[in-house]
């Protein structure tokens, strides 16, 4: 008998702890919850902290044109993947002023650091916190993040608040607006930067001039090889080819294999390191299976037994940028947009050649990976809109945000270029360089800098203008049915990649022929299967072009 | 023949037994030379890359065996009293304050479910365990702290997450059990202290080798933490010096790692502003040097306290 009392007692106690803690934890449990109902403008109010939003948010658009309205005063927070600055303050106060003025709002800038933001970001979306404007891209979890509903549809409010934007988008960068839809819907504000996707190298003129090298006339990855040579028998301190752990060749470069018909392969996004699909058959394929890759990697093989890559190739985190700087390398690898010529430049202090590796392509990859998107939590959605609005057209704004404040940051010169203040050396040492222009916002408003080419941005309007323009655009892999195979295929394809770019695979056939077969043990055709699905799936509703 | 003399003949032998030839003292003494150097060896290293100068880094790798040695690292850490100093005095505010409460909770814990005339004990007790097998998981745990709390951005951030510890308390539990007689307190009733006297004038004075042992834990758990700054700082003036370590190390390997899937120019631009191989290694230097020195000091209760944790007869 007493033994039950106590039972029944300590069962009590139990209930009124559980019942206590599930208190406590109610009000933040109940607005993600909410979060999760679908109807947009009702829950953007439930989910902030002040429930007392404006009328604003209603279903109904008000009539007037709402930037001449009295807007209610809004603090908005704006997460972007950067490192954190030194001296981020006075920018920030710069920007406070600046959108107390425009919009009678202030943009809190958060830098997440690239490493930290993996972890972080899903918690903060997660747990109902005010993130108004959040940077996302395909790598880091768009798809995902889209289809958990953390994210606002932004068709109306773009069509409301921001057709400036899309009269500068039509000019800089033609169709950029559809890459990153997602079942027809738009759920990020791309970045207006370079829409075309290239690789290329970026050889050292000094270099090139000494030997003779003709750049120009570099098509495949073995039209290298004589160059590589020759600074091996001529540079004995300098590593004609320098690769550093899982680096390297990128995985679509032009190779003596696809030579003729470079374009008949496409990657596909979400899945761009295993996947292609060859748009002769509409197949969806493993890379590492084609006649294309074999032809890569056998040549990087070669290339390491004649001691052209460096040795420790598969093993080494030295990046090839510090190489470079430490005098050890005449080439380094990077992206093929024209500006990313005079950004090399400034960043290594030398002058270039470059030679594009890739054909430039229009794709849905590079177009989704600088996204601005709006969540669920924001305070106020159409003040979201209207930012991006401002950082897409307003050049005081994206100057304001890219190189600081003139007089710390920056001088304006004789030709209205910007430089650095005297007895800085980067922009870094101003304490202020996000170095985030390529990832919010309107590039092209960026006002040039003294070391820039004057014809920066109209050179990337034309690239943007006549690259080919991708056959699937707007495609992407929707890997929720297939995470766990997924996961399990990246382990194993991230285990033997850093070797094959190294070339220290003993039997190139061997090793991808074992690379193969595990992934396939581990559920790789489940993959291509659910990806050629979707796929066939895209081309029935949208076509092929 | 007792059973006593028995046994002392028996611990007789097998201690001759025991007494090991010189070439067996000789083959275990290098085993262990050779062991404690493959420890000593890498922090070794550590402290030479660190001293390096960055170009000899980068021509030569890393190697014990440097041709010049230069202070440029530790100069340049120095010269950025926000991030060494004023981290420094962050991670000596948890540390102390931190390991004060969390010491002070752990006690206030365990005592009362040690005592056997304590109605609940064994409630509580498991109480406390099912915290060590069910947790509430990453998001939960940021609400509670952030949304309910709002700790978000303070230095208690960094303090109350890590303040209770089921483990440690079922150690000192275990500890106030087995090593404090029930007579003693039982004497101190009679003669007329009071229960919070019991604890802290006659219990806490005879557990100090368990509070040591416990202490440096807790100490070791502030000092190495890193995690809460991530999930709940933004204000740089309250990062702990781990943190900034950690964050400094990270950044440059995920980088690398994905230089790939970054847009290349990004990763360049990013890198180019990382601090160098020999900066890295000095931040790795500094952020052990103090706990280095604390650890001997806590040795002795360190070893004494762990032993009587044991089970014994």
């Amino acid at each position: 008998m007493k033994h039950r009392v106590k039972i029944v007692r300590m069962f009590m106690l139990t209930l009124i702890m559980l019942s206590l803690l599930a208190s406590c934890g109610a009000s933040g449990a109940t607005k993600t919850t909410q979060a999760e109902v679908t109807d947009q403008k009702a829950d953007i109010q439930t989910a902030t902290d002040d429930s007392t939003a404006p009328d604003v948010e209603t279903e109904k658009k008000p009539e007037t044109n709402p930037l001449t309205e009295d807007l209610a005063f809004v603090e908005l927070n704006y997460y972007i993947r950067a490192s954190e600055q030194d001296n981020a303050e006075p920018v920030q106060k710069a920007m406070d002023e600046y959108f107390r003025d425009k919009l009678n709002c202030t943009v809190h800038v958060y830098p997440v650091p690239g490493q930290e933001w993996v972890q972080k970001m899903p918690l903060t979306l997660s747990s109902g916190e005010q993130v108004d404007l959040v940077f996302d891209q395909a790598n880091t979890g768009f798809y995902t993040n889209v289809s958990n509903n953390l994210y606002l549809p932004l068709d109306a409010l773009v069509a409301e608040f921001a057709t400036d934007m899309l009269a500068e988008m039509d000019v800089n960068t033609p169709g950029l607006i559809d890459a990153p839809k997602v079942d027809g819907v738009l759920y990020g504000i791309p970045c207006q930067k370079q829409t075309a996707q290239s690789e290329a190298w970026y050889f050292r003129k000094d270099i090139c001039d000494k030997y003779e090298f003709k750049i120009d006339e570099l098509v495949t990855l073995q039209d290298l090889e004589p160059l590589l040579i020759t600074i091996k028998d001529n540079e004995p301190d300098m590593v004609p080819y320098y690769v550093s752990a899982g680096t390297g060749v990128h995985m679509e470069w032009t190779t003596d294999a696809i030579k003729d018909n470079p374009f008949r392969y496409e990657e596909l996004n979400g899945a761009v390191n295993l996947l292609i699909v060859d748009l002769e058959t509409d197949k969806v394929m493993n890379h590492y299976e084609t006649e294309w890759d074999l032809d890569r990697y056998t040549t990087l093989k070669r290339w390491q037994d004649e001691g052209l890559i460096n040795p420790d190739a598969a093993t080494t985190t030295t990046g090839g940028g510090d190489m470079f700087r430490a005098g050890k390398g005449w080439m380094v690898g990077g992206g093929g947009a024209p500006t990313t010529l005079s950004t090399y430049e400034v960043l290594f202090g030398t002058e270039f050649y470059r030679w594009r590796a890739t054909q430039p392509i229009t794709n849905t990859y590079q177009n989704t990976t600088a996204l601005t998107c709006i969540t669920r939590t924001t305070a106020d959605a159409e003040r979201s809109m209207m930012v991006i609005n401002l950082f897409h057209t307003d050049r005081e704004i994206v100057d304001l945000f890219n190189s600081g404040i003139e007089g710390t940051n920056y001088i304006v010169n004789a030709k209205g270029h910007f430089e650095l203040p005297e007895g800085m050396t980067s922009q870094s040492d101003t304490g202020y360089a996000y170095g985030f222009e390529t990832f919010f916002g309107n590039m092209f408003l960026n006002t040039l800098w003294e070391n820039q080419p004057e014809d920066r941005y109209v050179e990337l309007r034309e690239y943007n203008q006549n690259a080919r323009r991708s056959k699937i655009m707007g495609f992407y892999v929707d890997m929720k049915n297939i995470t766990t195979e997924y996961a399990a295929v990246e382990a194993i394809r991230t285990q033997y990649a850093p070797i094959l770019k190294a070339g220290a695979a003993q039997d190139v056939q061997a090793t991808l022929d074992e690379l193969n077969e595990k992934m396939y043990a581990n559920g790789l055709q489940k993959i291509i299967d659910e990806v050629q699905t979707q796929y066939d799936e895209f081309i029935e509703t949208h076509g092929k072009g | 023949m007792s059973d006593h003399d028995k046994r002392n003949a028996v611990s007789a032998k097998s201690l001759h037994i025991n007494r090991s030839p010189w070439y067996a003292n000789l083959a275990i003494h290098i085993v262990f030379i050779l062991f404690s150097l493959a420890c000593l060896a890498p922090l070794a290293l550590l402290v030479i890359i660190s001293l390096t100068p960055e170009n000899l880094i980068l021509q030569n790798g890393y190697t014990f065996f440097t041709r010049e040695l230069t202070l440029n690292a530790y100069e340049f850490l120095f010269s950025k009293p926000d991030l060494v100093i004023n981290a420094y005095s962050v991670t000596f505010f948890i540390v102390i304050v931190g390991t004060f409460i969390s010491l002070f909770i752990t006690i206030l814990y365990a005592y009362p479910i040690s005592r056997m005339d304590f109605p609940f004990r064994n409630f509580f007790s498991m109480f406390i365990v099912l915290t060590m097998l069910f947790n509430g998981g990453l998001t939960a745990t940021y609400l509670v702290n952030v949304r309910l709390l709002h700790l978000r951005n303070t230095v208690w951030a960094l303090v109350l997450p890590l303040i209770g510890s089921a483990f440690y308390i079922l150690i000192a539990r275990t500890f106030f059990r087995n090593t404090i007689p029930g007579e003693l307190l039982e004497s101190a009733r009679i003669d007329g202290a009071s229960e919070g006297r019991i604890l802290f004038q006659i219990v806490l004075p005879l557990s100090l080798p368990m509070l040591a042992t416990i202490g440096l834990f807790i100490v070791f758990r502030y000092w190495n933490d890193w995690f809460q700054a991530l999930l709940y700082l933004t204000d740089k003036k309250l990062y702990p010096l781990q943190f900034v370590m950690n964050r400094a190390l990270m950044n440059v390997q995920y980088l690398q790692q994905n230089i790939s899937t970054l847009s290349s120019e990004e990763a360049m631009i990013e890198l180019a502003k990382m601090p160098s191989e020999s900066l890295r290694m000095a931040m790795a230097v500094t952020s052990i040097g103090p706990i280095v020195i604390a650890y001997p000091f806590f040795q002795k209760y360190f070893i004494s306290g762990l032993t009587v944790g044991a089970v014994k007869g």
